[in-house]
């Protein structure tokens, strides 16, 4: 006979924290590693007064939260273990007055919040996934963000296909498309090492001394095809000379204008206009998001000299593009960009004088990372996560943690038919199946605009899953690699129910002997504390060992 | 309220142990659960009609007794009506009355 004794106690946090009456019958509290939440809990509370129960009303901001601790005494041993968790809602039972409480997870958080307005926040965080997923948390949940450890991560940048339209955007060859306008004089520039450009060349504009300096402009007319009902995205580097900022700085100096008309030129412009750096050797990189109407006919791109000084003002690397999702998208670029794995850059003519074409080698594009409008936190980022192979998890202390396919938590649980161990089997099961998706040698994933993403580990494949993700950007491949390993490592179903063991948790290693099989071993997918009847019913993916 | 004799007395208590059955052996596990406070039948004896409905009365209004008792410490406690308060006339005597009480025992 194996003895032991579970108590078990609840409380509202706050100051000062506010007990909970549970009743006998006090519900369970589930792990599950296939769901968000990841942790669940139904609790069945005892007489209870009103100012208590007020202070589980889920609708006040912050969310109110519940702790509940089991001490457990085993022969020879003790466990307690603390669970961390945020009021979901109650519902009261007129008859027996007894509410049942429903907590979870911090990740039920994450589907309370949606974004108010398209969020374009994660893409200065792309290089890194824990960047994006940290970024998120904080939004929703002041303070919270990912563990140190596991450390797994990913690079989620997205690439998107560009055109620079600007033919001449850093004088490579000469300054020609460019006109002066005003006093001074224009000029090319080499040895341009502050440029962007791998040319290192630049326009110069001169200035007259004697009056205020003026611009250099290109002009598009009759653009209407080019510009008309877009969103544009002009950029370009200025770079003052040491003694420019001695004169005086008239109201456009260093400025980058762009100007816009619905007729020839000859009529009223609309403008926009980025204020220059007035320094000395001062440097910026101006940026224009200018969304054109329908009817535009003629388009300006104006960088200034605009001081009264006989020193220069230099302008290098422009680009106008049509506005990718990716506000971080304003590099420059040209057909002399050196190509990577991860672009290609072509000049449409001629080299130095023409059109830019920037075509995408990787197959992730921004629409991935805008957090669109009206999705949830959870929405968002379900996606990108899977597609890097790996779970967000939020355990029952509030520790947020990205985990892969071989993630383990701590400690083990050995479970046995018979014998004298303390995990002895109460009730269990024991299953495999084609069915109910519990194994497969295949996986189909399809996302929005009837991308794929698939995977097989035979050809042909015996049996194939299908994931719906039509409603999820496409976020590249990964995700039904992932399902298909995952499948193949956990294929024979298992539930026992055990005395509960305090130290078991969801995606831990487990061993089975069961009655009449073979010695079985995975990870726990899903354990259920049953507060009622001091039990745990635990589920698992298994193989054979 | 002065009850001529408490009529005999019986208690139980209501053990919370939980019996687990495990799987191919003979043996059970068990985890402890502290056993629930005594309940039982109090059968109060009256000598006056009066004095009986008073009691049978109070009982009936909802709230917690005390039982002292000049005889037994055993029988001390305090307890809420956790069943049927019945009051009868005795068949014998035909002259005094039982009031019979459901109880559960509380901490006081």
């Amino acid at each position: 006979m194996t003895g032991s004794t579970h108590l078990y106690e609840a409380f509202v946090q706050g100051t000062p924290d506010v007990a909970l009456p549970l009743s006998e019958d006090a519900g369970t509290i589930t792990f599950d590693s296939t769901t968000a939440p990841y942790v669940q809990a139904s609790l069945r509370l005892g007489k209870i007064d009103s100012a208590t129960l007020e202070l589980l009303d889920t609708r006040q901001s912050p969310i109110p939260r519940v702790t509940i601790t089991a001490d457990a005494t085993y022969p020879g041993d003790t466990q307690a273990r603390t669970f961390d968790l945020n009021v979901r809602g109650w519902e009261r039972d007129q008859a027996t007055g007894e509410p049942m409480l429903r907590v979870a997870s911090d990740e039920a958080i994450l589907e309370d919040v949606r974004a108010l307005v398209d969020d374009n926040g994660a893409f200065t965080y792309q290089s890194s996934l824990r960047g994006v997923v940290n970024y998120v948390l904080g939004s929703c949940i002041p303070g919270a963000a990912l563990e140190a450890t596991p450390t797994d991560d990913a690079d989620v940048t997205t690439y998107s296909d560009s055109v620079n339209i600007v033919a001449n955007g850093a004088a490579i060859v000469d300054t020609s498309g460019w006109s002066l306008v005003g006093s001074g004089s224009l000029a090319r520039q080499t040895g341009a090492t502050w440029a962007a450009n791998s040319s290192d060349t630049a326009f110069r504009i001169y200035g007259s001394g004697s009056g205020t300096g003026g611009y250099i402009q290109l002009a598009y007319y009759d653009a209407a095809s080019l510009f008309g009902g877009k969103k544009f995205m002009f950029r370009a580097r200025q770079k003052n000379s040491a003694g420019v900022n001695v004169g005086v700085a008239g109201a456009s100096a260093g400025d980058m204008k762009v100007l816009w008309s619905l007729d020839d030129g000859t009529g009223s412009f609309y403008s926009d206009d980025s204020m220059g750096d007035r320094s000395a050797n001062g440097q910026k990189d101006h940026r224009l998001n200018v969304n054109f109407p329908e009817n535009t006919k003629t388009v300006l791109i104006r960088l200034y000299h605009g001081f009264t000084s006989a020193d220069s003002v230099f302008w290098s690397d422009v680009r106008a593009s049509e506005r990718s999702l990716d506000p971080t998208d304003d590099e420059y670029f040209d057909g002399n960009t050196s190509n990577t794995a991860t672009y290609e850059y072509i000049w449409q003519e001629l080299n130095g004088l023409s059109y830019t074409t920037r075509t995408a080698m990787v197959d992730r594009t921004p629409d991935s990372l805008l957090w669109e409008a009206g999705r949830t936190a959870l929405e968002f980022l379900r996606p990108i996560v899977q597609a890097a192979g790996l779970r967000l998890v939020c355990n029952e202390l509030r520790e947020w943690t990205l985990r892969n396919a071989d993630y383990e938590a701590a400690g083990s649980t050995a479970i046995e038919y018979g014998g004298t161990g303390l995990l002895r089997l109460y009730a269990g099961t024991e299953a495999i199946s084609r069915e109910d998706d519990v194994w497969c040698d295949a996986c189909v994933v399809r996302y929005k605009g009837g991308r794929v993403d698939w995977y097989a580990l035979t050809d042909p494949p015996s049996r194939v899953r299908y994931i719906d993700r039509t409603n999820d950007p496409w976020p590249g491949i990964g995700f039904a690699q992932h399902v298909v390993t995952r499948a193949n490592n956990q294929s024979r179903d298992v539930t026992a129910t055990v005395v509960a063991n305090w130290d078991t948790t969801a995606d831990q290693p487990v061993t089975f002997e069961l009655f009449e099989s073979p010695s079985l071993a995975g990870k726990i997918e899903r354990v259920e504390f049953n507060l009622s009847s001091d039990e745990m019913t635990v589920g698992a993916r298994v193989v054979e060992v | 309220m002065t009850p001529e004799v408490i009529d005999g007395f019986e208690s139980s208590r209501r053990v919370g142990n939980i019996m687990h059955n495990v799987l191919g052996v003979e043996d059970v596990d068990v985890t402890y659960r502290p056993a629930k406070l005594r309940t039982g039948t109090l059968r109060m004896v009256f000598a006056s009609e009066a004095d009986a409905l008073e009691a049978e009365l109070l009982h009936a209004n909802g709230t917690e007794f005390d039982i002292a008792s000049t005889e037994r410490d055993a029988i001390v406690m305090s307890y809420a009506v956790s069943g049927d308060i019945t009051l009868t006339l005795d068949d014998a005597t035909r002259d005094v009355w039982v009031l019979s009480v459901t109880f559960q025992e509380v901490a006081s």
